[in-house]
């Protein structure tokens, strides 16, 4: 495939992003990838998603395809002769869909609130935090049937989906200086935890935690946290 | 094998009829159980312990929960009518508008149920943009799914429905037939087809039921 037939709209810093990068890794497929630079919208990126005027956005052969979960099953869906993201079996893939679902919409957005939650309010928030990773342990432990990844033996649609979020999670240990991921309480995950950010569709596109602690730090990322907590 | 496919669901609730639109679509037999919210069964509460919400689908024992997640495992189950395109592009369309009707349009609606007198004004306003998206993804289209009814009008439908009710009880205009020509025709037709509009509430409850939820948030703001 030329690579300009595939076009990834992104930033360093995304979770979701990543997410699409990870996909296509592992279906080794090669694209364009086109830095959004922050604080700025491409023209590109405002004609490709004028909904929501979001990255990432995956434009393949001129369409494009938004919505970090969508575009990985659209990749998927696409290079289906590469390895399968999302489990062969209906009841599986539902099971994958709704913990995704969970960590996008329940789960994450205490992250965002963390980074400028004080006092009471932030224990109140790491304690939701520490019970949503508590809920994600069983799930693990149930989808892994006691194999590496949430996909079992190869990485799939749970794992980019949750392990998308590991990069922010250690820097917001850091940032708010707790323990969030703790190998005593949840030992799947931490295991996981380590086994996903060195795979090779994942390694190479993580951001460093050191920059997304710097990044985390400043008073633009502070903004738009709690811009996005109270939308 | 002899099926066994209950649904718990909760007759007012567009999350709830939209997977019965969709099993009456593809004709599967199932077993619907109505949830009191007010007092949550066992098999509730054992079935989708994370969010103890409907829709819950429970196909041969086993639970699956979150209302689009449902309706994509039918879809994969029971092959006859589909509800989301072949296509994989087409797929990722119909995922996306789905996403944004919950996303954009039912939470802006929220919104307005929760909000003072003078923040309402702005609400309709969003709203309305956000309904100006939808309507021109529908133009020239007998339905969001092409020339037959597919996904995202299985999604939208009752959520449309909803505003159109709560236009009527509280004499207010969300969606009026001249700034969305389009939706509303979608609607009318929608409306004609028995096995659409047979899965709506009764008109009565319905409405009886919207106005005591908008006496007890005014209670709930002052």
């Amino acid at each position: 495939m030329a690579r300009t037939e595939l076009k990834l709209l992104g930033a360093w810093l995304s979770p979701y992003v990543m997410r699409a990068r990870i996909a296509l890794n592992i279906k080794s497929v090669d694209y364009e990838f086109l830095q959004e630079t922050l604080g700025s919208k491409s023209q590109l990126l405002l004609e490709s998603n004028p909904v929501h005027k979001k990255i990432p956005v995956l434009i393949h052969k001129g369409k494009p395809i938004c919505e970090s979960l969508i575009i990985v099953e659209y990749i998927d869906e696409t290079w289906s002769s590469g390895p399968s993201i999302l489990p062969s079996d209906p009841y599986d893939r539902a099971i994958a869909k709704f913990w995704g679902t969970y960590v996008d919409e329940k789960w994450f957005p205490n992250l965002r609130i963390l980074l400028t939650a004080e006092g009471e309010a932030k224990d109140h928030v790491i304690g939701t935090i520490v019970d949503g990773l508590d809920l994600l342990e069983d799930a693990f432990v149930k989808i892994s049937k006691g194999k590496t990844f949430f996909g079992e033996d190869q990485i799939g649609y749970l794992d980019i989906a949750f392990g998308c979020y590991l990069g922010w999670l250690r820097a917001l240990e850091k940032i708010s200086e707790v323990k969030l991921l703790d190998e005593a309480k949840t030992p799947g995950l931490a295991k996981w935890a380590d086994t996903f950010s060195s795979h090779p569709a994942v390694k190479d596109v993580k951001p460093e935690v050191d920059k997304l602690v710097e990044y985390g730090k400043s008073p633009e990322a502070k903004y738009r946290a709690a811009k996005a907590a109270s939308s | 094998m002899a099926e066994e496919l209950k649904l718990l669901g909760a007759w007012a609730s567009p999350f709830s009829l939209r997977i019965e639109l969709a099993l009456k679509l593809k004709g599967i037999k199932y077993q619907y159980i109505e949830e009191d919210l007010s007092n949550k069964s066992p098999l509730l509460l054992k079935s989708n312990p994370v969010h103890k919400k409907i829709p819950v689908l429970i196909h041969n024992g086993k639970p699956i929960a979150e209302s689009l997640v449902i309706l994509e495992y039918i879809d994969e189950t029971w092959k006859n009518n589909p509800l989301l395109p072949e296509n994989p592009y087409d797929r990722a369309i119909a995922r996306f508008w789905a996403k944004f009707v919950d996303e954009k349009i039912l939470q802006i609606a929220v919104k307005f149920r929760l909000a003072k007198e003078k923040e309402k004004e702005q609400i309709i306003q969003e709203l309305g943009e956000q309904l100006q998206f939808l309507e021109k993804e529908l133009e020239g289209k007998e339905f969001f799914g092409g020339e037959s009814i597919g996904y995202v009008d299985v999604v939208a439908y009752f959520i449309v429905n909803w505003l159109q009710v709560q236009q009527e009880v509280r004499q207010i205009v969300f969606i009026s037939e001249e700034k969305f020509p389009v939706l509303c025709k979608w609607m009318g037709k929608l409306h004609e087809i028995d096995v659409v509009n047979g899965c709506l509430p009764p008109k009565d409850k319905h409405y009886a039921y919207m106005r005591a939820q908008i006496e007890a948030a005014k209670s709930a703001i002052k």
